[in-house]
């Protein structure tokens, strides 16, 4: 599981949950949820509608109460320690909302004056990163939802956090704002080293986005992942997708070579056969293939997709 | 302390940069402008200067019968429109505590119910000036504004208090208003009751109202102008304790 990408960050936990449960009534929302967050790192936070995304979130950043179990950020409990503890983060809760009567100005000066140590040009330099400066005396109701979601990153950044923690950041966005969301993200993560939760369903983004993904469902961890890491693992194997003249006799061409690697041969659909072998081991098979009078068409490789995996991850199950 | 102050401003301008701020004072001069009018109109008995015009219209009887309103309708949004507009989650997550938030939110309220009161003050007291011009009234008349001005503020500040947990509770504006209106109507009735059911008297309403004992007037079931202090101190930290129990404790969802 944890792969070389981030031994580096051990020991330099920022966000770090610790059998964190949520119960209401006999429903258990959260159950005995535990992982951390390092330095710098952009952890995806991943599950089918209802498996307690948001519910996780929330407890995090101390809007819902835990029922057991505690959060700790920059050493500090989310439980007995919270201003302490959330002075860390930053955070945006699904859309972000402001004070649609006040300017982007105003909304941000708002929260500049709950912490500590934010100056104006505190907030000039963080409008200027996220590109609203010329739109800070426009009210807020005129904004789009892409400013509106600029104006959340400032908001959240304004007081320097090591922590961000972002609820479906992408929700509503176009795709040229989720592209440029990701990017400043990333950016952010690698330049100032901040820890980044990110929740999402969009799993093709967060495959783009984070380095690691915590899969949960029902409210239980699935299992965390490294992303780069998967592809890492799966290096020595290549899945391969073949479009044949004759996937029959393909089938037996293979059959009847000694190639060690080559393994998981299946027949997909008409023309279509599907195998995996070591990248090295290629062109014997397509040489052999073509000798065997099997005229090739197309080679592709197949990469797992995220979306691969997760369904996987959790197969069988309700979507709700 | 200058952190409080930082949140106290911060709910002020939340206050004033609505438009229907100006409102709320529009609505008193308006009030104070018709009694104005007909007092220039139908001139009354012991009304012939600025500060009696203050004295009469400034009591309980006088403004005191749509001030009280208007400071629950300004008010009642202090808490709910946080929820309403999803900004409650921004607020939430600062390195405040929740009842740091909610304190200064009441504070606010305090402080908007003081201001519109003084304004009201004001306005009367222009009002008395272009009627009668400068001059006229005692020491005498001075303390019964002071005395008056007492009442209401305890007045405006119960029910305040009210609408306030109210507004924790319900988290809805309308909801807000409805219950606080009803609260002041039919508490009105209910004191009308007290006569006859005894355990009235332990209510809010009655007592509320403490211009009742000016000048050595009495009320039934053998209350005091001691005893209403009481009931109502009571009343209002049992709001205030309610208000902040129920805000700590509440996940935002």
């Amino acid at each position: 599981m944890n792969t070389v990408k981030n031994t580096q960050g051990q020991g330099t936990a920022v966000l770090q949950l610790n059998g964190v449960t949520k119960r209401i009534g006999s429903k258990t929302l959260v159950n005995g949820l535990s992982f951390e967050v390092t330095k710098g790192e952009i952890v995806g936070l991943l599950g089918p509608n209802g498996a307690g995304k948001t519910t996780t979130i929330r407890m995090i950043v101390g809007l819902i109460s835990m029922s057991e179990g505690d959060v700790h950020i920059g050493g500090h409990s989310v439980r007995t320690d919270f201003e302490r503890a959330i002075k860390h983060v930053g955070g945006i809760i699904e859309n972000p909302e402001f004070y649609p009567y006040m300017t982007g100005m105003d909304n941000l000066k708002q929260y500049a004056r709950m912490s500590e140590g934010v100056t104006e040009a505190r907030i000039h330099e963080v409008t200027k990163l996220v590109g609203l400066q010329n739109a800070l005396d426009k009210r807020v109701k005129a904004y789009s939802l892409g400013m509106r979601q600029r104006l959340g990153i400032a908001q959240a950044l304004l007081h320097r956090p090591s922590v961000l923690i972002l609820d479906e950041p992408t929700n509503g966005l176009d795709p040229a704002g989720i592209r440029e969301m990701r990017d400043y993200m990333k950016s952010i993560a690698q330049k100032e080293g901040i820890a980044i939760l990110v929740s999402s369903h969009l799993l093709s983004e967060m495959e783009l986005m984070c380095s690691r993904v915590v899969v949960i469902q029902e409210g239980k961890l699935v299992t965390v992942r490294s992303i780069g890491g998967v592809q890492e693992q799966d290096s020595t194997l290549v899945s391969l997708a073949l479009q044949v003249s004759d996937t029959e006799l393909a089938r037996r061409v293979l059959k009847g070579l000694q190639v060690e690697s080559l393994q998981g041969i299946e027949e997909a659909g008409a023309d279509r056969i599907t195998l995996s072998l070591r990248h090295e081991d290629t062109p014997g098979i397509v040489a052999a293939l073509t000798a065997g009078g099997v005229g090739i068409y197309r080679i592709e490789e197949q990469k797992a997709t995220l979306e691969d995996e997760f369904l996987k991850w959790t197969e069988g199950n309700r979507i709700a | 302390m200058r952190n409080f102050g930082a949140l106290l401003t911060n709910e002020w301008i939340k206050l004033y940069k609505k438009k229907s701020f100006y409102v709320y004072f529009a609505l008193m001069a308006i009030f104070i402008g018709i009694c104005g009018f007909f007092t220039h109109r139908y001139p009354m008995e012991g009304l012939n200067s600025a500060l009696d015009f203050v004295a009469v219209y400034g009591s309980m009887m006088g403004a005191g019968q749509i001030l009280p309103m208007i400071a629950i309708i300004a008010i009642a949004n202090v808490v709910p429109s946080e929820f309403r507009m999803g900004t409650i989650k921004l607020l939430l997550i600062r390195a405040q505590s929740r009842s740091k938030i909610l304190a200064s939110k009441y504070a606010v309220t305090l402080l908007f119910s003081l201001v519109l009161i003084v304004a009201m003050l004001a306005m009367a007291f222009i009002a008395g000036i272009i009627v009668f011009g400068f001059g006229g009234g005692d020491a005498k008349t001075w303390s019964l504004i002071g005395e008056n001005t007492l009442y209401m503020v305890v007045y405006t500040v119960a029910f305040v208090t009210l609408t306030f947990m109210v507004g924790v509770v319900t988290k809805s504006s309308g909801a807000t208003v409805g219950i606080a209106m009803f609260c002041i109507m039919a508490g009105g009735i209910l004191s009308m009751l007290v006569n006859r059911y005894a355990f009235i008297k332990y209510t809010l309403f009655p007592n509320v109202d403490l211009s009742v004992y000016m000048n050595g007037g009495t009320m039934p079931q053998g209350m005091t102008l001691p005893f209403s202090v009481s009931v109502i101190a009571v009343y209002i930290v049992v709001f205030l304790l309610a208000s902040f129990f129920i805000f700590r404790k509440r996940d935002v969802s």
